[in-house]
């Protein structure tokens, strides 16, 4: 997968370019407007991360002429203004997703991901991961052929982590896409879900396949 | 889209750039041209009348002065019909008043015949048919035409019978003409002078009315200066109240509460910042020092993963507290209107105490909701606030302790939500403080949860849907919040 990130602010872009090659994506990066929307035009990018704030041309404009151009690359934005204002403005600009600064890297990790595959066709409705199977028509989980009780929510939130098994996945991101709601105290209203959800899921097994991934975030997968 | 409002705003005439003109003109050039136009005015009139006064008086006299003369000569002629120097007298000599004949006299018998004439008559230029018939002898009201000779001089004219001979057999017409030019010079004179009276009087009445409104709107000029003084100096500084003329008290007052406004504002500025830098010292002191303290020595790869990962933590919080503050300063931002959405109250509180139902059983609590009431709000930030008040109730709360929610609409159609709990409670000196940002009870400042961020962000919440937040508690017994929504028609 070929990303280009348009970032004027040199750290954020490095750091970005590391984190996205280890993650094996290849990378390209414009430092502002005018260059992010010539090479945008120019190569063949699967998702493009355009910083809102940038020199000579911002993200906006960047994104607007991208669409003129007739050009449906994906595009997650990064803005610095929590502005209701500014993702709507975003979204109806043509923007797939957006990002407010400061965001985990995780998060972002886990947002270009979604939008990728977005693009694809859906997932199956059956998901494996080791000896963990979950069927969503039938809203059954099992595990070394033992039926799991789950909750609806405790479902929804397997689901999460087994689509994206092998991903760390942000608490934020976790409590948006399970509760469809952000949580302003340090609630550990996603501790104690995945705490209950390892009682079910985990341990009554020998390998545990939800770990936690400290300052991160969760992950499913065997390890 | 702007350029087509400016268009828009063209359409409308001259005539309102004409009142806004006037309502930015100056007091002192307003009143001034409101003067000169009222003094116009009563001049117009006064002047009016008396110009009218004159001419009628005029008129009057010259009426007056005919009918005399038309009386004396009936009874010269009546009486001493052989005089004929008396008659003479008054016809040839009376007349001539002054260089000039102020009145002409003609007597003429019954064929047209005349018999006696102020000699100055025939070289006049009076047309004499332009004499009215002439009155019977009955009659001793003149009949009265007027005439205006090549030579610009003005008569009146009118004519009578009369009689005359011993037994007054003898027909007589006698034909008078006055002189009336000198009445039109009067008239001229008073009009000129009227005239200057007038524009005299505006050009004065305007100089004065300026000069008034100047001396009038001297106290404004000291009112500016004292504001001026005022701000400059500090913000805890009032405008006296008794010092002013009446007028100016509201405004001083106004001006006064203004200053009080600000000055708690920027109290709160200040001491909100303040607030702010220690709640950012204390991660970002833990990041420097954890940094440092790895970097003093080589470690093995977990000591650094560690450290990482601790520091990770420390950014979360402060990125968490950007996040909040963000949110308070937009809502505070009046500009912002909440998204508004129809929604049953109670079945989105169900939903939220469903996501904490296991955070509080777990903690060992049981937690809750009841009640329905349609609410019009912006349901992410209804949300929002519950989420708030839920965490905060577990978290001040022991096991065996009971959360309830419950949603009322009250008779006057105010939506009114009560998180309750049985929990530790605030002490009274502390309640006040709660919605204070950053603001936490001293047993959670021990602890370190919270961020102190919580009601303020619940209030903001409220304040964006013209809504209120109450909180009761007593120590020992728990904690009550109440969120109150007003009726959707008073929004």
């Amino acid at each position: 997968m070929h990303l280009l990130i348009v970032e004027d602010e040199t750290k954020t872009a490095a750091y970005l370019r590391r984190g996205l090659q280890e993650n094996g994506f290849r990378v390209d990066v414009a430092a502002n407007g005018i260059d992010g929307l010539h090479r945008a035009l120019e190569g063949a990018h699967d998702l493009i991360v355009l910083d809102v704030m940038l020199p000579h041309l911002d993200g906006w404009h960047v994104l607007q002429e991208l669409r003129a151009a007739e050009r449906t690359t994906p595009v997650l934005l990064l803005t610095a203004r929590d502005g209701v204002d500014d993702r709507v403005k975003g979204l109806e600009g043509g923007a797939d997703d957006y990002l407010v600064k400061p965001f985990a890297f995780s998060e972002l990790l886990a947002r270009i991901r979604v939008v990728l595959r977005r693009a694809q066709p859906q997932s199956e409705p059956v998901v494996t991961v080791a000896d963990l199977v979950l069927d969503v028509l039938t809203r059954r989980a099992m595990r070394q052929e033992a039926r799991i009780d789950l909750t609806a929510r405790e479902f929804a939130l397997l689901w999460l982590l087994m689509r994206h098994a092998g991903e760390v996945l942000s608490r934020t991101l976790i409590s948006e896409k399970v509760w469809d709601m952000n949580f302003d105290g340090d609630s550990n209203v996603v501790e104690v879900a995945i705490r209950r959800l390892r009682r079910k899921v985990d341990a009554p097994f020998d390998a545990p396949l939800i770990h936690t991934v400290r300052g991160m975030g969760y992950v499913l997968e065997a390890r | 889209m702007f350029s087509r409002h400016a268009d828009a705003q063209r359409g409308p005439s001259k005539r309102r750039g004409l009142i806004r003109a006037w309502r930015s003109a100056s007091i002192t050039a307003r009143l001034a041209i409101l003067y000169a136009v009222l003094t116009l005015a009563i001049l117009s009139v006064v002047t009016g009348l008396l110009y009218w006064a004159v001419t009628v008086s005029l008129g009057h006299d010259d009426q007056r002065f005919l009918g005399e003369k038309v009386h004396v000569l009936r009874t010269m002629l009546a009486e001493r019909p052989d005089d004929q120097a008396l008659l003479h007298e008054e016809v040839d000599w009376e007349t001539g008043v002054i260089g000039h004949a102020r009145y002409f006299v003609q007597i003429s018998n019954g064929q047209g015949q005349v018999l006696n004439q102020t000699p100055g008559l025939p070289d006049s230029g009076i047309n004499p048919k332009a004499f009215p018939a002439p009155i019977p002898i009955s009659s001793t009201r003149p009949r009265i035409n007027t005439s205006q000779t090549a030579a610009g001089r003005r008569y009146l004219l009118t004519s009578a019978i009369a009689r005359t001979g011993s037994h007054g057999q003898q027909r007589r017409i006698v034909r008078l003409a006055v002189d009336v030019s000198n009445d039109e010079r009067i008239l001229g004179d008073f009009r000129r002078i009227a005239e200057l009276v007038l524009l005299a009087g505006v050009f004065l009445s305007a100089l004065l009315g300026a000069g008034v409104a100047r001396y009038g709107l001297r106290p404004l000029g000291r009112l500016a200066r004292t504001v001026e003084a005022t701000t400059a100096l500090r913000l805890d500084q009032r405008i006296e109240p008794g010092a002013w003329p009446r007028e100016f008290v509201p405004l001083a007052a106004a001006f006064n509460q203004l200053l009080a406004h600000l000055e708690e504002a920027f109290a709160r500025l200040s001491g909100y910042a303040a607030d702010l830098a220690h709640e950012l010292r204390t991660p970002i002191n833990n990041l420097m020092g954890e940094a440092e303290v790895t970097l003093a020595r080589r470690r093995d790869v977990t000591d650094y993963e560690q450290t990482l990962a601790s520091n990770l933590e420390e950014y979360q919080r402060l990125a968490r507290i950007i996040d909040r503050l963000l949110f308070l300063a937009r809502a505070e931002n009046t500009a912002v209107r909440p998204a508004s959405a129809s929604f049953d109250a109670g079945a989105v509180l169900q939903d939220v105490v469903d996501v904490y139902r296991p955070t509080a059983e777990e903690a060992g609590l049981t937690l809750d909701s009841s009640g329905h009431a349609p609410l019009a709000a912006d349901r992410d930030l209804f949300r929002r606030a519950l989420s708030n008040l839920l965490d905060n109730a577990i978290r001040h709360s022991e096991r065996g302790d009971r959360i309830g929610a419950t949603v009322r609409r009250e008779n006057d159609g105010t939506v009114a939500i009560a998180i309750a709990d049985t929990g530790h409670g605030i002490a009274a000196d502390e309640q006040e403080r709660v919605f204070d940002r950053f603001f936490r009870s001293a047993a959670d400042r021990s602890d370190g949860a919270g961020s102190g961020l919580g009601l303020a962000i619940v209030q903001s919440i409220m304040r964006l849907h013209g809504g209120d937040v109450r909180l009761t508690s007593e120590i020992g017994r728990g904690t009550t919040v109440m969120l109150h929504f007003p009726p959707i028609a008073a929004k």
